[in-house]
C-alpha cells in the first residue's frame, strides 16, 4: 500500500488534481487547516439578530415603563377607574376609554364570532374546491386593506348607513334595551364595533380554517359511518375536536380589535363618556391616544397617554400569549385522539 | 325484529325529517355567512373603485395639496413620501428579520431560539400605536422634532417580528437532503447555509419581504405621531414627511367635500400600492415553486429534522418467532477474513442512540478498501444510521449519542481533533434523494472545488468534464453545462450528484440507497458505474435490493435490529449464509 505523506508544501490545486487523476491514496485528514472557525464566527454574527429582537422588545417596555411612570405615581391605580379626562387642570382617568375598547371589543367578536365561524366551516367542509380557492384569496384581500380605509369607508358608507337604517330599526325593536336607546348619530360605539368586526373576520376564518381541517377526516367519516348527517358530524366531531384552537383563533381576533385604531378613531365619535347605549359616541384607548398624542403639551399629559399604551402593550401580550398557548395545543398534536375517542 | 331493532327504525323515522331539516338550515346558515363576509368586501372594494377613480386625476398624481379651502391640488408629496418611508422601513427591517428568520431556522434546536420565537409572536401581536410610541419617546423626543426617519424606522420595527416568522418558515422548507449533500461534499455548514439554503428559499424570502411591505405601507397610526405629516415636499429625512395614509385621515376627517373626493383617489392609490406588492409577492412564490419542484426534484418537506425521525419511528414488523433469534450469539466478523486487503474503514464497539431508543448495538465490522460493501436488512435496522457514522452526517441529528470508534485509515474520525469538514471531503456521500443543487450543471459539479477555494478557470474545467466522465453522464450533458441541473432526467441527476461527489476527489463512496427511486434502465447504469468505480473508490452501499447487493458488491453486511448479523463476501452470504435470520431475510421470509 502506497502512502503519500503531505506536509503542507501542496495546495489545494495540486492536491485536488492529484485525487482526479491518481488512484485514491492515504492523505492527512485536513487539507487545509480550517477547523470550525467559520461556522462559530457565522453562528455568532447570526446571533445577534435575534439578540436585537430582544432588546428591541425589552426596549419597548422599559421606554414605555419609565415615560408613563409620572402618571403613575401621580395617580397610582385610580388611573385605571376614574373617568375623568381633563387635560386643562390635569387629571386624568382611563377608565372611559377602557370601557369604550372592551364594548366595541366585544360586541365586534359578538358580530364576528358567528359569522367568521359560519363563513369558514362553510369553507373548509362544504364549498367545492374552485369556490374554496375564490373565496379565500378574497379574504386575503379583506386582510389586507389598511385601517385608514376600512375608516374612510366607514365615515361615507357604513355610518349614513346606520343612521337611517340600523339604528332607527334596532331602536323601534329593541329600544326597550338600555344597548339601543338615546339619540342616534350613527358614529359611536356600534359603527366602530361593526367596522372592527369587518376587520377581525378575515383572521377568523383563515386561522379556524387552518384548526377544522386539521381535523383527521377518519374521525369525520367514523360519524357519518354511524349515520350522521353532515353538520351532525361537523358539530360533534370537528367542533369538539377544534375547539381549543377555535377560541385560540377568536382570542387573537380580540387583541386585534383591542389594539386597531384608525378605523375605529375615524367612526367611533371620540367623546368622553361612558354610556351604555350603543347608539352613543365613545372613545377607546387607541384612538384616544391618536387623537391626543401629538397635541399633547404637558409632561403629566404625555405620560398619561403612553400609560394608556402601557395598558394597551400589556393586555396585547397577554391577550396573544393566551390564544398561541390555545392554537398551539391544537396544532402541535396533529392527532385529536383523547377527544375524538370520548365523542366516537 | 326484535324489539331494540323496531324502537331504532321508529326513533330513526321520527327523528329523521327533524335532523335533515336542521342539516340544510345550516347550510343555509352558512352560506349566508359567507355572503355577509363577501357583501362587506364588495362594498368596500366597490366604493373605493367608484369613488376613487373619478377623483383620480393627473393632477391628484403631481400637485402639492392646495390651501385649505381652495379645490383641486392633490398628493404627490404623501405617495414619494409613502415610497420614501417604505424604504427606510425596508433598510431597518429586511436585514434583521432575514437574519433573524434564517438563524432560528437554521440553529432551531436552541433554548434561545424558542424564545426569539416566542418574543417574536408576541411582537406581531403589539398594536401598531405602541411602536409609535415607542419610537416617539426614543427617536422624536431626543431629537425635539417630527421626522421622516422616526416614520420609516418605526415601520421598519414594525417589519421586523413579520419578516423573521415568514423567513424562517421558507427556510425551513428548503429540503433536509440538499444541507446534507452540501455538507457531504465538505462544505461547512455556514457556506451551505449562504450557498445553498439561502439562494434556494431567496424568492420565499423575498415574498415575506414583499408582504410585510405591504402591510405596513397602509399603516397609520405609528405616523400620527413620528412622521407626522407635511403639506409640502420634504427637503431632508430628519422633517416631518407626508405620507398617503395620513393624507387620507386628515383628508376623510375634515369638512371638505372636495377633500372627501381626494381621500377616495389617494385610498385607490394607496391600495394599489399594496396589491401590487402583494401580488408581486404571490409571483416569487410561484415561480419559487416552479424552479424548486422542477421535473424530478422530489418533494419539499417542513421540517428538516421530520424525516429523520420518521425513518426511526417506523418500526419493522417482524414475525414473532424471528425475534428470537436475536438472542443468538452474533456471528463473529474476523478483521483478517479479507485476506490480504488494507483495512479501509473500522467499526469498533459501535453504539448508536436517537434519545432513548438503540438503533445500533456494539456493531464491530472492518471493511476492506477498495471494494463495494453492501449494507442490507430490514427497514429500520439500523444500516443507514451506520453509514452515516462514516461521514458523521448523524451529528446533524440532535438527540442523537454515538459510543464507540470509527477508524478511516486507522484514525478515530470521532476524535475531537476531526476537521469533520476535511473528513466529508474525503468520504463522499450520494443520497437516496436526488439532491442536485438549485444551480447549473456546471456549478453542481465544481461546487465543491470553488467552496475551497480553486478559481482557475482551466482546472475547473478539467475537473468538471473528468468528474461527469467519471460518472457516464459527460456525453448526455456536455452541451448544457449552464442548464439548470433540475432539467435532468432522475438518472442523470443521481449521476450527476455523483459526478459532484467524485470532483473533490474521495477515498471513500457512501451511497444511500443510490437507485431506490429509478427505474431499471438507469439502475443499471447506476450499477455499471459502481462496478467500474470500485476499482479506485471504497464503495459502502445501503441497498433494500438484494438482487442489488449481489450484483454489484464484494462483500456484504447484514444488519438486524441493530445487531450486526453477519458479514462475509457476497458469494458466500448468498449461497451459505451462516445465520437463521440471514437465510430468513434473504429468501424473504420478512422484510
Amino acid at each position: 500500500m502506497v502512502r503519500i505523506e503531505i506536509e503542507g508544501g501542496l495546495d489545494a490545486f495540486q492536491l485536488n488534481r492529484r485525487c482526479v487523476k491518481a488512484a485514491p491514496v492515504t492523505r492527512p485528514l485536513s487539507p487545509m487547516k480550517r477547523k470550525d472557525t467559520g461556522d462559530f464566527l457565522f453562528k455568532q454574527i447570526l446571533k445577534i439578530f435575534p439578540l436585537l429582537i430582544l432588546v428591541l422588545m425589552g426596549a419597548i417596555l422599559f421606554q414605555l415603563v419609565s415615560f408613563s411612570s409620572l402618571s403613575i405615581k401621580r395617580f397610582g391605580f385610580s388611573f385605571l377607574i376614574t373617568s375623568t379626562w381633563d387635560p386643562v387642570f390635569e387629571k386624568f382617568g382611563a377608565l372611559p376609554f377602557i370601557y369604550g375598547t372592551l364594548v366595541t371589543s366585544f360586541v365586534a367578536l359578538l358580530i364576528a364570532v358567528p359569522i367568521g365561524l359560519g363563513a369558514s366551516i362553510y369553507l373548509a367542509e362544504y364549498a367545492p374546491l374552485k369556490i374554496q380557492k375564490i373565496f379565500s384569496s378574497l379574504i386575503d384581500l379583506l386582510a389586507a386593506i389598511p385601517s385608514v380605509i376600512y375608516g374612510l369607508w366607514g365615515i361615507f358608507v357604513l355610518v349614513p348607513i346606520m343612521r337611517t337604517h340600523v339604528q332607527p330599526f334596532l331602536g323601534k325593536h329593541l329600544g326597550f334595551l338600555p344597548f339601543f336607546q338615546g339619540p342616534n348619530y350613527g358614529v359611536g360605539f356600534l359603527a366602530a364595533s361593526v367596522i372592527l368586526s369587518i376587520m377581525i373576520v378575515p383572521f377568523i376564518i383563515s386561522v379556524s380554517r387552518e384548526v377544522i381541517s386539521a381535523v383527521p377526516s377518519v374521525y369525520k367519516e367514523a360519524a357519518y359511518a354511524v349515520g350522521a348527517t353532515r353538520w351532525e358530524a361537523i358539530q360533534t366531531i370537528v367542533l369538539s375536536c377544534g375547539k381549543q384552537g377555535i377560541i385560540g383563533s377568536v382570542i387573537l381576533a380580540l387583541g386585534r380589535a383591542i389594539g386597531e385604531t384608525m378605523a375605529v378613531t375615524m367612526i367611533i365619535g371620540n367623546n368622553v363618556k361612558i354610556s351604555a347605549s350603543l347608539f352613543s359616541p365613545g372613545y377607546t384607548l387607541s384612538s384616544v391616544i391618536a387623537n391626543e398624542f401629538a397635541e399633547a403639551a404637558s409632561k403629566l399629559y404625555l405620560s398619561s397617554l403612553i400609560e394608556i399604551g402601557l395598558v394597551l402593550l400589556v393586555v396585547s401580550i397577554v391577550v396573544n400569549i393566551i390564544a398561541r398557548v390555545l392554537i398551539w395545543s391544537v396544532t402541535k398534536h396533529q392527532q385529536f385522539s383523547p377527544n375524538a375517542a370520548k365523542i366516537i | 325484529m326484535n324489539n331494540i331493532q323496531k324502537r331504532i327504525v321508529t326513533a330513526f323515522a321520527h327523528s329523521r325529517r327533524r335532523r335533515f331539516a336542521v342539516d340544510q338550515l345550516i347550510v343555509f346558515l352558512l352560506t349566508l355567512c359567507s355572503l355577509t363576509v363577501l357583501v362587506s368586501l364588495f362594498s368596500i372594494v366597490g366604493h373605493l373603485i367608484i369613488h376613487g377613480a373619478s377623483s383620480l386625476t393627473r393632477e391628484f398624481l403631481t400637485h402639492l395639496p392646495k390651501p385649505v379651502g381652495e379645490p383641486g391640488g392633490g398628493m404627490a408629496n404623501a405617495i414619494v413620501g409613502s415610497l420614501v418611508l417604505l424604504g427606510i422601513a425596508f433598510v431597518v427591517g429586511v436585514p434583521v428579520g432575514v437574519g433573524a428568520g434564517i438563524f432560528l431556522s437554521e440553529y432551531a434546536g436552541d433554548r434561545y431560539a424558542s424564545v426569539v420565537r416566542f418574543v417574536t409572536d408576541v411582537m406581531n401581536g403589539i398594536p401598531s400605536i405602541v411602536y409609535g410610541i415607542f419610537v416617539y419617546t426614543v427617536f422624536v423626543l431626543p431629537f425635539k422634532g417630527f421626522s421622516a426617519l422616526s416614520g420609516g424606522i418605526a415601520l421598519g420595527i414594525m417589519m421586523i417580528p413579520m419578516i423573521t416568522r415568514t423567513t424562517e418558515e421558507f427556510v425551513r422548507m428548503v429540503p433536509v437532503h440538499l444541507r446534507e449533500a452540501g455538507l457531504a461534499l465538505g462544505a461547512p455548514k455556514w457556506k451551505v447555509i449562504v450557498d445553498i439554503v439561502i439562494s434556494s428559499s431567496i424568492a420565499g424570502i423575498v415574498t415575506g419581504i414583499m408582504v410585510s411591505l405591504a402591510r405596513v405601507a397602509g399603516e397609520t397610526a405609528p405616523l400620527l405621531f413620528t412622521a407626522f405629516g407635511n403639506r409640502f415636499w420634504h427637503s431632508s429625512l430628519t422633517e416631518p414627511i407626508a405620507a398617503l395614509p395620513l393624507q387620507i385621515f386628515s383628508y376623510a376627517i375634515s369638512p371638505f367635500d372636495d377633500w372627501h373626493r381626494q381621500a377616495w383617489a389617494g385610498a385607490l392609490v394607496l391600495i394599489g400600492i399594496v396589491f401590487i406588492m402583494n401580488l408581486s409577492a404571490n409571483y416569487f412564490v410561484f415561480r419559487r415553486n416552479r424552479f424548486l419542484l422542477g421535473k424530478n426534484s422530489g418533494k419539499m418537506e417542513n421540517n428538516p429534522n421530520s424525516e429523520r425521525k420518521l425513518d426511526m419511528i417506523t418500526s419493522p414488523s417482524i414475525p414473532e418467532k424471528l425475534e428470537k433469534f436475536s438472542l443468538n450469539k452474533r456471528i463473529n466478523v474476523n478483521p483478517q477474513s479479507f485476506h490480504d486487503l488494507p483495512v479501509k474503514i473500522s467499526v469498533k464497539n459501535l453504539n448508536f442512540y436517537y434519545g432513548k431508543q438503540q438503533v445500533l448495538k456494539d456493531v464491530s465490522m472492518n471493511i476492506p478498501g477498495r471494494r463495494v460493501t453492501a449494507l442490507i436488512g430490514p427497514s429500520g435496522c439500523g444500516k443507514s444510521t451506520l453509514l452515516r457514522t462514516f461521514n458523521r452526517m448523524n451529528d446533524l441529528i440532535p438527540s442523537s449519542r454515538m459510543e464507540g470508534e470509527v477508524l478511516i485509515d486507522g484514525k478515530n474520525i470521532y476524535d475531537k481533533t476531526t476537521d469533520v469538514v476535511a473528513l466529508r471531503q474525503k468520504v463522499g456521500m450520494v443520497f437516496q434523494k436526488f439532491t442536485p443543487f438549485p444551480k447549473s450543471i456546471y456549478d453542481n459539479v465544481s461546487y465543491g472545488l470553488k467552496i475551497i477555494g480553486i478559481k482557475d478557470k482551466n482546472l475547473l474545467n478539467e475537473m468538471v468534464e473528468k468528474s461527469l466522465r467519471r460518472a457516464a453522464l459527460w456525453d448526455e450533458v456536455k452541451d448544457l453545462l449552464g442548464k439548470s441541473a433540475l432539467a435532468l432526467s432522475g438518472g442523470q441527476q443521481q449521476r450527476l450528484c455523483i459526478a459532484r461527489a467524485l470532483a473533490v476527489g474521495p477515498e471513500i463512496l457512501l451511497m444511500d440507497e443510490p437507485c431506490s427511486a429509478l427505474d431499471p434502465a438507469a439502475t443499471a447504469k447506476i450499477e455499471e458505474l459502481i462496478f467500474e468505480l470500485k476499482n479506485d473508490y471504497t464503495i459502502v452501499i445501503v441497498t433494500h435490493n438484494m438482487q442489488q447487493a449481489a450484483r454489484v458488491s464484494d462483500y456484504t453486511a447484514f444488519l438486524f435490529l441493530g445487531d450486526l448479523v453477519e458479514f462475509g463476501s457476497t458469494e458466500k452470504m448468498f449461497t451459505v449464509p451462516q445465520d437463521k435470520r440471514t437465510e430468513a431475510y434473504l429468501t424473504g421470509k420478512f422484510g
